[in-house]
């Protein structure tokens, strides 16, 4: 039933705060919690306090008489819950603040990656090796935001030719591990795509939360292909970029890991043909050089045997020259024989008028081989007759 | 054959053709390859732009769509 009672913002506010103003358990209390968020304004530190299931707005008032606890620090304030009525708000109105231990987000971090280090989930043994060139690449990010926006940016710039898929996720909040997960599970089976890409920009502790869970972590081990993480900004970092294969330190610089410049590539190509064309006429060069050695070779070789050839010719002409000349001599000797033969033929003696006288076989030569009476042979151009010696000798 | 494998035999034709003994006809095979692997990367590297996709679930099933 409907009270028909009306009361007015501000009675209503100044009831509530005189509920809580009067609940002495939520008076002069100290909360511990991991500060989640800290501005410093007038003076004044707004800031929450979380744990695992839920969150409270504080105010620290005189801020500047504390240390500003960093984000994800642990501490222990102390003070009093009030309503603030003209806003219509709750806050813990806090006195003081002080640390307590580490944060939480943090220990749970180092405790995780304790686990999964000792598992060999960051073993470099098992980091795959990035393709050189990438055709297609799997994103798993936000379909909202400047992330995508920079992956696609930079991949248009360094190579057109390169196809992005975006496997769009939640990257913070509830549910966000397990959609991410079930985008690197899609892609590990995926064969359109050679390398993945886990991105998100910079955020708290708490936004990065995902990225340091185990299911995450999990999906990454499992992953069948290459993974590159680019969460956050370049100091932070989160499990996934020591499970990774490759931690990229911004989004941007993933694209610029896993893209290949293509204008390079063109150059590579160019250039390698350049080299083939020098080497091929280097090729050419040494071939015809050495077929113009074989024909030098082979003009040595016949100039050569033609001089071997002039020199047997010369020496038989010498030789030749030689007979000639022996036979020449011969002849000449030959003649002077003749003509000595000719010159003492007893025929041509006769023509003369000289004739042989024979006394029987013998020749006659004195006239005192001769007696009177004797009868001689005397023999004439044309014949012999005999003769008798019938002059005295003187 | 892969544009890595290309430019990597195109990179062994090179340091083939380098042997002081390389006769004529093997040379002149080594570069012909050579000129048509450096045509098919050329061509492979004009190839039609990249497409930037985004992956739709439409009753359990996965596919890539044109991201607007």
């Amino acid at each position: 039933m409907l009270n028909n009672t009306y009361l007015s913002v501000t009675q209503i506010n100044s009831y509530i705060k005189a509920i809580f103003d009067a609940e002495v358990m939520l008076q002069n209390i100290c909360v511990f919690g991991e500060v989640s968020s800290y501005n410093v304004s007038g003076g004044n530190a707004y800031f929450n306090l979380k744990d695992e299931s839920g969150m409270i707005p504080c105010v620290l008032f005189g801020a500047n008489k504390f240390d500003a606890p960093k984000i994800g620090d642990m501490v222990l304030v102390s003070g009093s819950m009030n309503y603030y009525a003209k806003g219509g708000r709750l806050s813990f109105n806090a006195y003081s603040i002080m640390p307590y231990g580490r944060g939480l987000l943090y220990e749970k971090f180092l405790k995780l990656k304790a686990e999964l280090e000792e598992r060999g989930y960051f073993d470099i043994e098992r980091k795959k090796p990035i393709p050189d060139y990438v055709k297609r690449i799997g994103v798993v990010s936000s379909d909202t935001g400047a992330v995508i926006h920079d992956i696609i940016n930079v991949t248009t710039r360094r190579n057109d030719c390169v196809d992005i898929v975006l496997y769009p996720v939640k990257v913070q909040g509830v549910g966000a591990e397990q959609e991410i997960s079930a985008g690197i599970d899609f892609f590990s089976n995926y064969d359109k795509v050679d390398v993945i890409i886990v991105a998100r920009g910079g955020g708290s502790l708490e936004d990065l939360e995902p990225f340091n869970s185990e299911v995450v972590a999990n999906a990454v081990f499992r992953c069948k292909k290459p993974l590159v993480s680019a969460v956050g900004h370049e100091t932070d970092f989160t499990i996934i970029d020591f499970v990774a294969d490759l931690r990229a330190p911004t989004p941007s610089a993933a694209a610029e890991l896993v893209v290949w410049d293509k204008a390079l590539k063109v150059e590579k190509v160019y250039s390698e043909m350049h080299k083939i064309d020098n080497k091929f006429n280097l090729c050419i060069v040494n071939n015809t050089n050495k077929v113009l050695g074989l024909v030098e070779g082979y003009e040595r070789d016949v100039l050569r045997l033609l001089d071997k050839f002039k020199a047997k010719i010369e020496m038989s002409t010498l030789k030749l020259q030689n007979i000639d000349n022996l036979i020449n001599n011969k002849i000449n000797a030959v003649d002077r024989l003749d003509f000595n033969i000719r010159k003492l033929n007893p025929h041509n003696i006769a023509k003369m008028g000289y004739s042989k006288i024979l006394k029987g076989s013998s020749v006659v030569l004195s006239i005192n081989d001769l007696n009177h009476d004797d009868i001689v042979g005397l023999s004439l151009i044309d014949g012999t007759i005999k003769a008798k010696v019938c002059k005295e000798k003187k | 054959m892969k544009l890595e494998e290309k430019i990597v035999r195109m990179e062994e034709i090179s340091s083939l053709l380098e042997n002081p003994n390389l006769n004529i006809d093997e040379g002149v095979k080594l570069y012909d390859e050579g000129v048509v692997l450096a045509k098919d990367c050329l061509a492979q590297l004009q190839e039609v732009k990249g497409k930037i996709n985004i992956i739709k679930k439409d009753l359990e099933v996965y596919k890539e769509e044109t991201m607007e």
